[in-house]
């Protein structure tokens, strides 16, 4: 299974599970990479083991973390990445991934991890040595990044 | 000891052994550490942190159970790392070091899960590629797992281990 039907069933995902939320996600473009890297604030990281084996992530800003979040809680103001915020941030990341598995019809399982969020400043993440692919989204003005890697 | 319970759907479900996850922790990275030649550890009761910078390698488990490593490491036991990983070599190059503790996480990963795995076969634990995070004042969170940590201070710097699974 390559990366290319991966990056699309992703990509798919992405866009149906935002529009639940009434999120208007704009991929602004794809860009394949040597090693999959991130250098967003808040990254929630899925990993998948099985049939498949790899990782994706979903990094954003900060301010764009709490625009998904108040839009998966209805629209209700929410002023911080607190224990209830981080929560969702990793269910809509599992939502994502999980969809997208959906349409992969891959023959064997294929296993998620529960979702880990790393949050901090100055951040660097390596997430995959081998060859991958970022997505570029434009969300309410922000971007948000969706890096896929399969092994 | 094999423990079976039903899932909601009416499956059978594998739950964890019961076991002192702190101990299998420490255990396991007291050895793995000595057979990576790191020097030896002193058990610390927090982490110890400082704001400087930070790194943490990540290592999904998906199985029966499903959870995550974690090891952290600040700047100086990172470069200790490296220079073990590589033989020697002291690595510069900060892709070069993610990807030697990307690697030191997934063997001490690999170690864990090996064990838990020898204890009930049907837990049947892999494990996804491993990821490595640096930045300063770090929040790693796995929302909803319980997890267990051990801290230690090596000679060069600080190490943080932790095991977060289902049911634990």
């Amino acid at each position: 299974m390559g990366l290319a039907i991966f990056e699309d069933a992703v990509h798919k995902s992405t866009t149906s599970v935002f529009g639940m939320f009434g999120l208007d996600a704009d991929l602004q473009r794809r860009q394949d990479m040597k090693y999959l890297t991130s250098g967003s604030a808040v990254n929630i990281l899925v990993g998948f083991a099985g049939g498949l084996r790899g990782n994706v992530v979903i990094g954003c800003s900060h301010s764009a973390g709490l625009i998904l979040v108040s839009r998966m809680m209805g629209g209700m103001d929410v002023e911080l990445l607190d224990h209830m915020a981080q929560s969702a941030l990793g269910e809509l990341c599992n939502m994502v991934v999980g969809n997208a598995m959906m349409d992969m019809q891959s023959d064997n399982a294929v296993h998620l991890t529960p979702p880990t969020l790393l949050i901090g400043e100055d951040p660097y993440l390596l997430i995959s040595k081998v060859k991958s692919t970022q997505l570029v989204y434009s969300l309410g003005g922000e971007s948000l990044i969706i890096a896929c890697s399969v092994e | 000891m094999l423990t079976m319970s039903c899932g909601k759907r009416g499956a059978v479900m594998t739950s964890l052994p019961a076991i002192d996850f702190t101990a299998l922790l420490t255990q396991n990275f007291c050895s793995f550490a000595d057979d990576m030649d790191l020097g030896p550890l002193r058990v610390l009761s927090e982490p110890c942190f400082t704001t400087g910078v930070r790194y943490a390698a990540v290592v999904g488990v998906v199985g029966a159970v499903r959870g995550r490593v974690l090891i952290e490491v600040d700047e100086f036991a990172m470069a200790a790392i490296g220079l073990q990983m590589s033989f020697g070599e002291e690595l510069a190059d900060q892709m070069e070091l993610c990807l030697a503790l990307a690697e030191f996480g997934n063997m001490f990963a690999g170690k864990v899960t090996s064990v838990l795995n020898n204890q009930n076969r049907e837990l049947d634990l892999r494990l996804t590629p491993p990821a490595v995070f640096s930045g300063r004042n770090l929040v790693i969170k796995t929302p909803n797992l319980n997890s267990v940590q051990a801290n230690y201070r090596q000679s060069a710097g600080l190490i943080s281990v932790g095991i977060a699974l289902e049911g634990m």
